[in-house]
């Protein structure tokens, strides 16, 4: 009996015995290799305390809300990590095994080939077409206008009858704004302005138009879309690409893993 | 106890192995980009950004990588560490990623590094569990780290330079490939760079390096830090042989002299010699600019060093009673060695005395922000560093210290500066070469466009043709005045507000000189202005009003002026004076950060916090030297 008592399988198969009994006892409330997430009304108030604590105010709704998906990620990633042993039972570790899960899931990207971009390119074109160019020229009229003389104005030079030096305030922009990218007249005009010119027509005097500066009557002569083409952006659609790729293989990653998992989260109060 | 520190180490460098990325894109040249004859654009850009690769950038909560900042400086899109969904309304044309080379990625390291191998050193374990315990562990190890960075505490595995290489020539090399991926001549340029941040006592001398270079050559040699020497005549040493050895060339840029303890711009070396030739012509050579404006507060002067100028105090609350760390307290006695125009004057009589000006810079604004995000815009600031994003609903009026003494609040942060660059081509090579030949200027945020030129032949007339005449005639911000040919120098001068910010109030020359018996001074002259206003007999203008609704956050341009020029000259010259000249625009009265904050989650701001402010700019000086 004596040696018995020396002996560390015995050891170890008493604690083992310890933890079925508390369990037995206790209810298995908290299985960590259970496929059940359970977020309930008193985790959803831990959550919200805790960002309180940090914010020093209460979440929005929206932010309760995506703060319970990462909990729920926290805790898949948490189980499959004690699946594969990771643990030492230590509780700092549990955060950290979540972590670790993730980075494992960070499979290396390599270079995207020319196809492999082109391909990228016409699946998310319109990313990279949402700029225009314009060529324009404009007219500016200074801060404090009335609306009747705008009109007035606006009118004589439809009509081409009116002195267009008369109604000019000093500005050192030039009238005559070549062909340019919307990058380049939001660097002159601001964005404001630049945005207005989508709603404009052609060919004809609109305004005025309102920049930082103040009023602008304009005139567009010509307005492209930004056809991106691959030669051109190539750098930036490889990082874009890779950028995808990691997210894309994370999500994958993730996807598959919490498929295995039935997930029921109480109202968000 | 070196066993353990070692430990640490290696468990630190392993946690680093970073995946194989090979240096496979080769570096792009900038051949195809045409420089213009003139720089006709300014270019923005913030030299001085933080990612979760700085030790205290990590440790005050920030998760955002290099391509983060990357990708946001370009324009893009980003949400902030804290979920605050951050863009620019217009991208900046250049970034420099400026992390501390001190223990770079120390703390990110710490926090990946498996807990096993840190058992058995106490030091590294307490605060590896702190830092994964809670955001306000994170905090406190932060807050230790600093302290222990200025007293000289932190440990060997913190320090020691040799025995962090493999972890930190891994990491410059990763970042180097991200640079490089970013950096595209001609549209948006990404510089290698680092932060040298020696700090004895809590007093900052810190300095961000910047390369011209490829990351492949950057990439030789490690970033230098002041682990290896708190001396900045070391890092003088190490640029000048990086660039025998490479070819390259690099620059330094110092800031916050204003919390310096009047350290940054002393009349003695680092170890309190008096400043000779020598050192004086390789600091002009190393630094040719400075940060004058961030986000720890403005260093352009201080109301105790000029009390004539009644827009003196601007960024200086919360900033001049200590030093960085807050460690030491700092007499108004020390505030000449840490401010820029008084610096520039020490220049002028260090030159007469040793026969160089070591003080002989231009000046930048950048901000210094620690969450990888440069967003200086006072509606949408970011915050200094994580755990002041935007999401913390009371930061403006939270204690907020970077070392451990109290004494600090949010609102004294200020949502400041960006550089704008004078330069032929948004390449490396063009606003390098434009910030060695000092053309450059300071903002606290707003992008307003300012010209700055003399000459000693300019008229009046000039200022229609105001840029062609003043290359063709004169020197831009930044050069020299010689080859005297009138009574005195005359200057072309204009600045056109940022449209997507306020109307100017005024443009000013800043002149400092130095008289026959070695003395200097300074003068504020108020040359061109908005509305209808009159120099009073106090030589003064008055005030150009506020328009300002602190509950709407709003301000109103029917005062001020979108465009001011002119033509000055100097009505008080005498040519036997060595002299300094620059131009500070201020625009009309604004609200500061903290408004728009308070107006977000509606609260009351405190009588102390400062709400409304002129955002100004700052040019590089224009130097008249009477020897020619």
């Amino acid at each position: 009996m004596q040696k018995l008592l020396k002996e560390p399988l015995v050891h170890f198969l008493a604690g083992a015995m310890l933890i079925f009994a508390y369990f037995w006892a206790f209810g298995p409330s908290n299985d960590p290799l259970s496929y059940e997430i359970t977020i309930g009304a008193s985790d959803i108030d831990r959550i919200t305390a805790d960002s309180i604590r940090t914010s020093n105010r209460l979440p929005t709704h929206e932010e309760v809300s995506a703060l319970i998906d990462q909990a729920v990620k926290e805790e898949i990633y948490y189980r499959e990590a004690l699946r594969l042993g990771l643990d030492d039972g230590d509780a700092i570790i549990r955060r950290r095994l979540s972590n670790k899960m993730r980075s494992l899931n960070n499979s290396e990207i390599g270079t995207p080939s020319d196809a492999q971009l082109k391909q990228f390119l016409e699946k998310n074109v319109a990313q990279y077409s949402d700029q225009s160019r314009y060529a324009f020229d404009h007219i500016y009229i200074g801060r404090n206008t009335s609306s009747n003389q705008d009109k007035e104005w606006l009118k004589g030079l439809r009509d081409g009858n009116l002195n267009v030096d008369s109604i000019k305030a000093p500005l050192s922009i030039e009238d005559k704004q070549p062909l340019s990218d919307e990058s380049m007249i939001i660097r002159r005009f601001g964005s404001s302005f630049t945005d207005a010119l989508a709603g404009i027509k052609m060919n004809i005097w609109s305004g005025p138009i309102e920049s930082g500066f103040g009023q602008h009557f304009v005139y567009i002569h010509e307005r492209q879309n930004i056809t991106p083409k691959l030669d051109d952006i190539r750098q930036r659609l490889s990082n874009d690409w890779r950028t995808q790729q990691i997210a894309r293989s994370e999500k994958q990653i993730f996807d598959d893993l919490s498929k295995e998992y039935h997930i029921s989260i109480a109202p968000i109060k | 106890m070196q066993k353990y520190n070692l430990l640490l180490t290696a468990a630190v460098s392993a946690a680093l192995m970073v995946t194989g990325c090979s240096q496979d894109e080769k570096a792009k040249d900038s051949s195809h980009i045409v420089n213009s004859k003139h720089p006709e654009e300014v270019f923005w850009g913030d030299t001085h950004v933080h990612t979760d690769n700085s030790i205290d950038a990590f440790g005050f909560g920030n998760r955002l990588d290099t391509e983060a900042a990357m990708r946001f400086a370009r324009g893009e899109k980003i949400t902030a560490t804290k979920g605050y969904e951050a863009q620019l309304s217009q991208p900046l044309d250049f970034i420099v990623i400026a992390d501390h080379a001190a223990a770079l990625g120390a703390t990110k390291a710490l926090y990946n590094a498996p807990r096993v191998a840190l058992l058995g050193n106490d030091f590294a374990l307490r605060w590896y569990d702190m830092m994964h315990e809670s955001e306000e562990g994170s905090l406190r190890v932060t807050a230790e780290l600093i302290d222990g960075a200025a007293k000289g505490t932190l440990p060997d595995s913190f320090t020691n330079q040799e025995a962090q290489a493999e972890r930190i020539g891994d990491l410059w090399k990763e970042h180097g490939n991200i640079v490089e991926r970013y950096n595209e001549p001609g549209k948006f340029t990404a510089f290698m760079g680092f932060e040298y941040t020696p700090m004895p006592g809590g007093d900052n001398l810190h300095r961000v390096v910047m390369f011209r270079d490829s990351a492949e050559k950057a990439n030789s040699v490690l970033p230098f830090s002041s682990q290896q020497s708190l001396d900045v005549e070391d890092l003088w040493a190490y640029m000048a042989a990086y660039e025998k050895n490479t070819g390259g060339q690099m620059l330094a840029i110092p800031h916050n002299s204003n919390v310096s303890n009047g350290r940054m711009f002393s009349m003695n070396k680092f170890d309190g010699s008096p400043i000779d030739a020598a050192y004086a012509k390789t600091r002009a050579l190393r630094e040719p600019i400075i940060e004058a404006t961030q986000i720890k507060g403005d260093s352009e002067t201080h109301p105790f060093l000029s009390p004539n100028d009644e827009f003196s105090a601007y960024g200086v609350a919360g900033w001049d009673k200590a030093n960085l760390s807050a460690g030491r307290d700092m007499k108004p006695s020390s505030y000449a060695g840490s401010y820029a125009r008084s610096a520039l004057k020490r220049g002028l009589e260090l030159e007469k005395k040793v026969g160089a000006n070591p003080y002989k810079f231009g000046m930048i604004g950048s901000s210094d922000t620690h969450t990888s995000l440069a967003d200086v815009r006072e509606k949408s600031f970011i915050g200094k560093h994580s755990a002041n994003e935007p999401t913390v609903k009371d930061r403006s009026t939270l204690p907020q210290n970077l070392g451990t003494r109290q004494g600090r609040f949010g609102w004294h942060y200020l949502s400041s500066g960006y550089a704008g660059v004078w330069a032929t081509s948004n390449t490396r090579e063009a606003i390098f070469d434009a910030m060695i030949r000092r053309e450059v200027y300071a903002t606290t945020g707003p992008r307003m466009k300012v010209r700055f030129f003399g000459g000693w032949d300019f008229s009046a007339d000039d200022v229609r043709d105001l840029v062609s005449k003043g290359y063709a005639q004169g020197v831009p911000m930044g050069g020299d005045l010689t080859d005297k040919s009138s009574d005195a120098p005359t200057f072309l001068i204009s600045a056109m507000m940022d449209p997507e910010s306020a109307n100017l109030d005024r443009i000013q020359v800043v002149k400092g000189w130095i008289n026959a018996d070695g003395s200097t001074q300074e003068k504020i002259f108020n040359v061109a202005w908005g509305g209808d206003r009159k120099i009073g007999n106090d030589g003064k203008l008055p005030a150009v009003g506020n328009t300002v609704d602190l509950a709407k956050g709003t301000w109103s341009n029917d005062i001020g002026a979108a465009e001011l020029m002119t033509f000055w000259q100097d009505p008080e010259f005498n040519a036997d004076d060595n002299a300094f000249y620059y131009v500070r625009v201020l625009e009309i009265p604004t609200p500061t950060w903290p408004v728009y904050d308070a107006i977000k989650y509606g609260f009351t701001l405190g009588d102390e916090v400062i709400k409304i402010q002129q955002e100004r700019a700052y040019t590089s000086p224009i130097w008249y030297n009477a020897k020619g």
